[in-house]
């Protein structure tokens, strides 16, 4: 990636994507698949206004379409063919797709979205070996989430403080395409260097809350923590019987060590899960005793009862259930 | 002496008396509902009234022979006049119900009547049940109507009105376990046993009886409350209840969801190693959509026997805390249960038994079964031995 003339089928960045007649965009990050394909169309449309463009789906394909659409038209109009669901492609793509690469037209740009994986192998290879081949690995790890973020910014040509980056990526979480709609809300509603404070501004309080971290916080006896990380959860999506059910299966570890005579060893063998994870739930379940546990599972299994319907607000049920847990950890 | 075909239906004299009175076999009512708690024999009854109403005896007296070829193709199902709907699934489909009245407006082929029993009426939603009620109010001339559920309040108050109503007793366990000596050949002590143990449900009494896997599990079960006695105990046998009704569930169907797949494979003109063109795939999810639901019925009525059995255990307790003379459901394991009984208040069986009925609601109202069992399994433990150091 050094050097400054990237080889045709090296896997280039999305971000410098230029119209030639083969590109393939693999990977299973769906928002760089829209990307790609709008910055080509975008392309293409400055270049010729009149670029007819076709949107298939290689999932449904049949013999003999490419070729159809592909064949050069009476007034050399440019054409654009755009493959989705290449990663569910019949076998006629396969076949069409071989022959079309021996004999491409250049009024026509293929751009093939394919969504990871290995089907259709053959026909992936002869495109990244005759066109430009884009990688779209889902991005997992902060750094590249805030790689992503400083990209978007620097494309808009306007300066962010790396404090702001990391609070921005923080209040955000994982959709990349949250995360460019929020990047794109700073750059278009402020002016000159974005600061924390900008940050602060827009998207202040905000905190990933996964149901996860509402029931572990809970079960540890953290009553302030755990309740506002729920209404943070509840605010931002997630279902109240998703709650439910991550407290029933933290409640139901932790009820299997709670009175339960055995080792380390032989506890993390028994609940079918790592040292460091058993090691993790005894040191919970020290907060707990047989009686208050139970009565945990017991208001755990109601609130997930009302939350499915028993009770009219879902919301309240599960946040009473959170606050009488979190109340009910560590009192012996 | 009843008629054949009525042998069947253990304890239900003043019922097979009322629907073999020669008036009825001339003219019936259009409309019938059957009650009666589960097992009583609902199905059967409404079979074998079907049966005497088809069967080819000149002789009225001799109606319901069992014999003739009516008599016999009814008993299998595949009489041409008789439909006889039931579901696998929880509930009834509104297409399924849909069917039906149009079938209800076919004259009668070979036999006297057509006839439609619907099987667990109670599972149809109320917009299926709308649907039948034009039809049911006023069949065509020779059509007959036989609906059953457990209770007339499970249906709507709009079928009830239109229907004549047969009310079927909870068999005495005598007669039950009877019927099992006499029809299946199973060895009465046995068979005096399982009626009791399943409450005079005469299918349950049946599959125990013939099974040593279905009384093992069930003895299993009953063990569960003297056996639960910490948390953690709880929670593990919740886990191993849950396995069990889901392997029970699995067992029974999964040979049958194989045929199923197979034989449509063959009826789409494919063989097993093919791979499934897209443009058929829809068939095979349909397929298993349809297994998937008659699964979560499996299940649901496994754990809803589980619980049945455990308010048994419950009961049996509550009797010997107020009278020692009093026939217990599980007679077999009486030095048990005195046993644990003085241990135990009775308070403490009344509240499990409350916990048992709410574990029941939670599934009714789709909690995971998992966690019903586990908070119901937790207050299993009596109080004294919860207080357990840890």
């Amino acid at each position: 990636m050094a050097s400054p003339r990237r080889s045709k089928n090296s896997g280039a960045s999305w971000r410098d994507v230029t119209v030639s007649p083969l590109i393939l965009v693999q990977g299973g990050e769906e928002y760089i698949h829209t990307r790609v394909t709008d910055s080509v169309k975008a392309q293409l449309k400055k270049a010729e206004p009149d670029t007819e463009i076709h949107h298939l789906s290689a999932a449904e394909y049949q013999a003999g379409e490419l070729q159809v659409l592909a064949s050069p038209s009476l007034f050399g109009e440019k054409k654009l063919l755009v493959f989705d669901d290449m990663h569910k492609m019949t076998d006629a793509f396969v076949v069409d797709g071989l022959e079309y690469i021996q004999h491409e037209n250049p009024d026509v740009t293929f751009l093939g979205l394919h969504g990871g994986g290995n089907r259709g192998k053959r026909l992936l290879d002869a495109l990244k070996k005759a066109g430009q081949h884009i990688e779209a690995k889902p991005i997992k790890s902060d750094r590249d989430r805030i790689e992503f973020l400083q990209a978007e910014f620097r494309e808009a040509r306007r300066r962010i403080d790396t404090d702001a980056l990391r609070a921005l990526a923080d209040a955000i979480g994982q959709n990349l395409g949250e995360l460019a709609a929020a990047a794109h809300q700073l750059i278009s509603d402020t002016q000159g260097t974005i600061t924390e404070d900008t940050v602060e501004q827009y998207y202040g309080g905000r905190v990933q809350a996964t149901a996860f971290k509402v029931a572990d916080s809970a079960l540890d006896g953290q009553l302030g923590p755990a309740t506002a990380l729920l209404r943070h959860a509840l605010a931002t999506g997630v279902q109240p019987v998703a709650i439910t059910a991550s407290f029933a299966m933290k409640a139901r570890q932790v009820a299997r060590v709670v009175d339960a005579k055995l080792s380390q060893g032989q506890l993390a063998s028994a609940l079918g899960m790592a040292p460091w994870q058993a090691q993790r739930i005894m040191a919970t379940a020290r907060n707990w005793t047989p009686v208050n546990i139970a009565g945990a599972i017991e208001l755990i299994a109601r609130a997930d009862a009302e939350a499915k319907g028993q009770a009219r607000d879902a919301a309240f049920a599960v946040e009473r259930m959170v606050t009488k847990v979190a109340g009910m950890a560590g009192r012996h | 002496m009843a008629n054949p075909v009525w042998h069947s239906l253990a304890g239900q004299h003043a019922v097979i008396q009322q629907l073999s009175h020669p008036e009825t076999m001339t003219s019936p009512t259009h409309a019938w509902l059957f009650t009666g708690p589960p097992g009583s024999g609902r199905s059967m009854a409404a079979r074998a009234f079907a049966q005497t109403l088809q069967c080819e005896q000149q002789e009225i007296s001799q109606r319901g022979c069992g014999t003739c070829q009516a008599c016999v193709t009814i008993a299998a199902g595949t009489h041409a006049d008789v439909n006889i709907v039931t579901t696998e699934k929880v509930q009834y489909a509104i297409d399924d119900v849909r069917e039906l009245v149009s079938d209800a407006h076919d004259r009668p082929s070979t036999g006297r009547w057509r006839i439609i029993i619907i099987e667990d009426a109670d599972r149809m939603t109320e917009r299926a049940t709308n649907v039948l009620l034009k039809a049911i109010e006023e069949p065509p001339e020779r059509t007959i109507w036989m609906l059953s559920a457990p209770s007339p309040a499970d249906v709507l108050v709009t079928i009830r009105s239109r229907t004549r109503h047969i009310n079927l007793v909870i068999p005495a366990v005598e007669d039950v376990a009877q019927l099992l000596v006499g029809r299946d050949g199973i060895e009465a002590e046995l068979a005096h046993t399982c009626a009791r143990a399943s409450q005079s449900h005469v299918g349950v009494a049946r599959w125990l009886a013939r099974s040593p896997e279905a009384r093992e599990r069930r003895d299993m079960i009953v063990n569960l409350p003297m056996t639960v006695s910490s948390a953690s105990a709880a929670v593990e046998s919740a886990d191993n209840l849950h396995k069990l009704v889901q392997d029970e569930a699995e067992a029974s169907s999964s040979d049958r969801n194989a045929a199923e797949r197979s034989s449509l494979l063959r009826s789409l003109g494919l063989t097993e190693d093919d791979t499934v063109p897209p443009k058929l795939r829809v068939h095979f999810r349909r397929l298993e959509d349809n297994q998937t639901a008659r699964n979560r019925r499996a299940i649901h009525d496994a754990l809803d026997r589980a619980m049945i059995d455990l308010s048994g255990v419950y009961r049996d307790l509550l009797v010997l805390h107020l009278s020692q003379d009093t026939q217990l459901i599980n007679e077999h394991l009486r030095p048990h249960l005195t046993e644990y009984s003085a241990k135990v208040s009775a308070e403490h069986c009344l509240s499990s038994l409350e916990a048992i009925n709410t574990a029941r609601r939670r599934l009714a109202g789709n909690v995971p079964p998992l966690l019903a069992l586990e908070a119901m399994l937790l207050a299993f433990i009596p109080r004294t031995r919860r207080h357990a150091p840890l």
